[in-house]
């Protein structure tokens, strides 16, 4: 909690103008409407909350997903969501749609390859977590191979705000209240589920002797990442690194229980998300980076650190 | 009073029919074993009895109820299965892993209550772990890991126990006192037990009735003297099987 609290007050603080922490406390009582208020209120605050709910989605969302696939490398965008948004957004930005349209075109794009992937894995035989997993990826491929189809036939102009768009940006996004209460959902619903996670971490068969019904459960739980992870990526596109890193940091920090990792993830996806945005905008001022840049240069690093730590620990 | 009956019941694994019209009758408060060599359908019997698999034919009743019927924590609360293969796990501790015994019996989502806790710790006392309950259980090794699988079995306390060749990994005393645990909750609970073997020996000293499967379909169940003789074992075995009795207790071994 003190964590997104200090980032929210940091990422509020930095940017082109810099304000102080006097300043910034002091804006809202400051009798006329001043420049910095406007700065805060317009440009900064809905941007921190952008980036919150975007971190928290996708860490959520890769809790699930590693839980789900039972896979450590599982990340939000393995099973193909994220490529759909992708096609979707680039075929609007292609088409030099509007703002509107490119998040409208994103999402549909979402909705199909989730509908797409669930068919295909459904298909036939009964569903397991190899075909799932095999299925999502082969889906994945086949996205990927239109967006460089995109990207290869596009002006040079188009270019750069697709792989902006592609490396995951928050410059153009605002946080819907659709989202904010789909994070409070998924929050809410991954709790109520937690221990029924817990069991499932013991393989399916373990878990169905224990009560729980691992059919319907594993439905639910694809069906929420799909959605958590497609309502991320429309607001900013596919930010890497944050729904692989975030849980797997929690859970070597002794978050092992879902109870504590799912709200520890949100909180510290949030956090980090709006950390790392600050930077991508104050770095290289006035010239912004997408933050998929920024969370991929920290996440890579602070990974490796955890993972030799916790090796030394156990050993 | 009946816990488990089974009504004309087959067991086809790929095809192949292992179990055929089994009338099998599981008193409370009896222990039972599973015999047979590799392949006759031991698991696959275990795993249809916990609803795991679906039988080909013939229905399974516990205490009067068609099992199809019962799903979820209501019937986890009534059989257990202890698993061959032991508990595959992503990484967590010891009393985390045997508090998941307790899931079909939480009543908060949040809490762990003060009465789960106490059987837990009770439950890994009983098989020895209480000083590696802080440990991850990527470092316990094969027997402690089963201890633990077992405890968590304990944990979940339900009235039909179903164990899968419960004594592999363990050492002599713990399969002695380990399986002694099951028998004091047989009893004392009125419940029930049926484990699959390969310990005739073991079987002979632990459970009152055997289930001896003979590869073909076919099959014998009964008290233990009336099943562990030597024609019975020889043939569902392949093998000459000896019986030796000394005091009171019979001893099995393979002759050529």
């Amino acid at each position: 909690m003190l964590l997104a609290l200090a980032s929210a007050m940091f990422s509020l603080l930095s940017g082109s103008v810099t304000l102080s922490l006097h300043e910034l406390l002091n804006a809202p009582f400051a009798g006329e409407e001043s420049l910095q208020l406007q700065i805060v209120r317009e440009i900064r605050l809905p941007r921190t909350v952008a980036a919150f709910l975007v971190g928290g989605l996708l860490s959520l969302s890769g809790v699930i997903m590693q839980i789900l696939l039972r896979n450590p490398l599982a990340d939000p965008f393995i099973l193909g969501v994220s490529g759909g948004a992708a096609v979707g957004a680039l075929t609007a930005i292609f088409l030099g749609s509007s703002v509107f349209w490119i998040y409208q075109s994103a999402f549909s794009g979402a909705l199909l390859s989730i509908l797409l992937v669930f068919t295909l894995a459904n298909a036939g035989k009964r569903w397991s977590v190899t075909r799932l997993l095999l299925t999502g990826v082969v889906v994945s491929a086949g996205w990927g191979a239109l967006i460089n189809l995109l990207l290869t036939t596009s002006s040079e102009n188009t270019v750069q705000s697709m792989l902006f768009w592609l490396m995951g940006d928050l410059s153009q996004s605002r946080a819907s209240w659709h989202s904010c209460a789909l994070l409070f959902a998924g929050l809410g619903g991954g709790l109520a589920l937690s221990r029924a996670l817990n069991v499932l971490t013991q393989g399916d068969q373990n878990a169905q002797t224990l009560g729980v019904n691992v059919e319907a459960l594993r439905i639910t739980l694809y069906l929420a990442a799909s959605v958590l992870t497609a309502s991320a990526v429309v607001i900013a596109g596919s930010v890497g690194f944050v729904g692989l890193i975030v849980p797997h940091a929690i859970r070597m920090l002794g978050g092992r229980d879902h109870r504590y990792l799912i709200p520890g993830a949100v909180l510290l996806g949030g956090s980090f998300l709006v950390f790392a945005d600050s930077l991508a905008r104050t770095v290289l001022a006035p010239q912004q980076l997408p933050v998929g840049v920024v969370t991929a240069l920290i996440g890579v690093p602070s990974f490796i650190l955890i993972l030799r730590n916790s090796a030394t620990q156990s050993s | 009073m009946t816990l488990l009956r089974t009504r004309n019941l087959d067991i086809s694994v790929a095809r192949r029919r292992l179990i055929h019209q089994l009338e099998l009758k599981i008193e409370s408060g009896t222990s039972w074993a599973l015999l047979g060599r590799n392949g006759t359908g031991k698991t696959s019997l275990l795993l249809t009895l916990a609803k795991l698999m679906p039988a080909a034919t013939g229905e399974i009743y516990l205490e009067g109820e068609n099992l199809a019927a019962l799903s979820g924590k209501p019937l986890a609360r009534r059989i257990g299965l202890l698993f061959q293969q032991g508990l595959p796990a992503m990484p967590k501790t010891v009393f985390e892993t045997a508090m998941l015994g307790r899931y079909p019996h939480h009543q908060s989502l949040w809490k762990d209550d003060p009465e789960d806790i106490a059987v837990v710790e009770n439950a890994l006392r009983e098989f020895d772990l209480t000083h590696l309950s802080a440990r991850s259980i990527e470092t316990l090794s094969g027997g402690e890991s089963q201890r633990l699988a077992l405890a968590q079995l304990v944990a979940q306390a339900p009235t039909l126990y179903l164990l899968d060749e419960p004594s592999n990994h363990l050492d002599l005393a713990h399969q002695l006192k380990g399986l002694q645990r099951f028998k004091e909750k047989v009893t004392s609970h009125r419940a029930a037990l049926l484990m699959a073997s390969h310990d005739i020996n073991l079987v002979s000293q632990m459970c009152d009735h055997v289930l001896l499967l003979m590869g073909n379909g076919s099959y014998l169940a009964g008290r233990v003297s009336e099943i562990l003789q030597e024609e019975h074992l020889s043939e569902a075995f392949g093998c000459r099987i000896r019986r030796v009795e000394s005091g009171k207790e019979a001893f099995f071994f393979p002759s050529t």
